[in-house]
């Protein structure tokens, strides 16, 4: 994917500009999560994820290959346009994310949605940059070190915020279940 | 369902989000917005200039430094063969 965000970079900066449809379908799923989780309880990702890419064509000329794939530059525009949002922006009412149509039993799935909202708001509640930490590496699959180039911070930083996100959503999580009674609890996990 | 089990699977969910089916069309769509245009690389990477101009004040300010070093250990010597 790399080698084709390349080729097509410079076929938008020849002038192409249709071919900039291209590299929105391939990122817009990693940037709308990231933008959503990186804003939660807000409503307006579609209209920043929109932003973002907007920016990333008028920048295009600033991507360079040789420093970072595509993707860590335009996730690195999205941290920086939700930090602008966070501080220009009026709040609005938190939504709840509708989940997929699905044909278990009823309770169960209640039970799943109850306890996904509940990682939800501890991820909301995550300091900004461990939870940027948490969405850049476990969610959207980036290295530690390209965590740490968005983050502007060094990869042993980025470990001990990953560790203690991490350790922060499974303890509300055992949390939950143990205050539900609904799921098995399993052996403290570390890393 | 145990714990590790649920929280790999809301990771997993919360990973991918899908936009409006019309999402790439609006994006594509503001690009023909008047003001939207691909800022030159001239213009949009004044870092490299600014670096080499401070990396140049730097360089002038060591050997000045260096200089008055030099111009206060000559003082020393001076006096030295003198006496």
């Amino acid at each position: 994917m790399h080698d084709e965000d390349d080729q097509t970079v410079r076929q938008v900066l020849a002038g192409d500009r249709e071919m900039f449809r291209s590299l929105v379908t391939r990122h817009q799923s990693a940037v709308c999560a990231t933008i959503r989780a990186l804003r939660a309880g807000f409503d307006d990702w579609e209209d920043l994820a929109q932003e973002v890419f907007l920016k990333a064509f008028q920048h295009l000329a600033r991507f360079d290959s040789g420093k970072g794939s595509f993707r860590t530059w335009l996730l690195a525009i999205a941290r920086n346009h939700c930090r602008s949002a966070d501080q220009r922006r009026v709040v609005f009412p938190a939504v709840t994310i509708a989940e997929p149509a699905d044909h278990r039993s009823p309770d169960r799935l209640a039970a799943e949605a109850e306890l996904f909202a509940r990682l939800d708001t501890a991820l909301a509640a995550l300091p900004e940059e461990q939870r940027l930490v948490f969405v850049l590496i476990e969610m959207q699959g980036l290295s530690h070190q390209e965590a740490a180039d968005i983050a502007e911070t060094n990869v042993g930083t980025v470990k001990s915020r990953l560790f203690r996100a991490k350790e922060w959503l499974r303890e509300s999580l055992r949390a939950d279940a143990v205050t539900t009674g609904r799921v098995k609890l399993q052996p403290h996990q570390t890393g | 369902m145990d714990t590790e089990a649920l929280f790999e699977k809301w990771r997993r969910d919360r990973a991918a989000v899908e936009p409006a089916a019309d999402f790439a069309d609006r994006v594509i769509q503001s690009l023909d917005a008047p003001q939207v245009e691909p800022i030159a690389e001239s213009v949009t990477q004044p870092r490299g200039v600014r670096r080499l101009v401070q990396a140049t004040v730097c360089a002038a300010a060591l050997l000045a430094a260096l200089f008055r070093v030099v111009e206060l250990l000559s003082l020393f010597a001076t006096s030295q063969i003198e006496n």
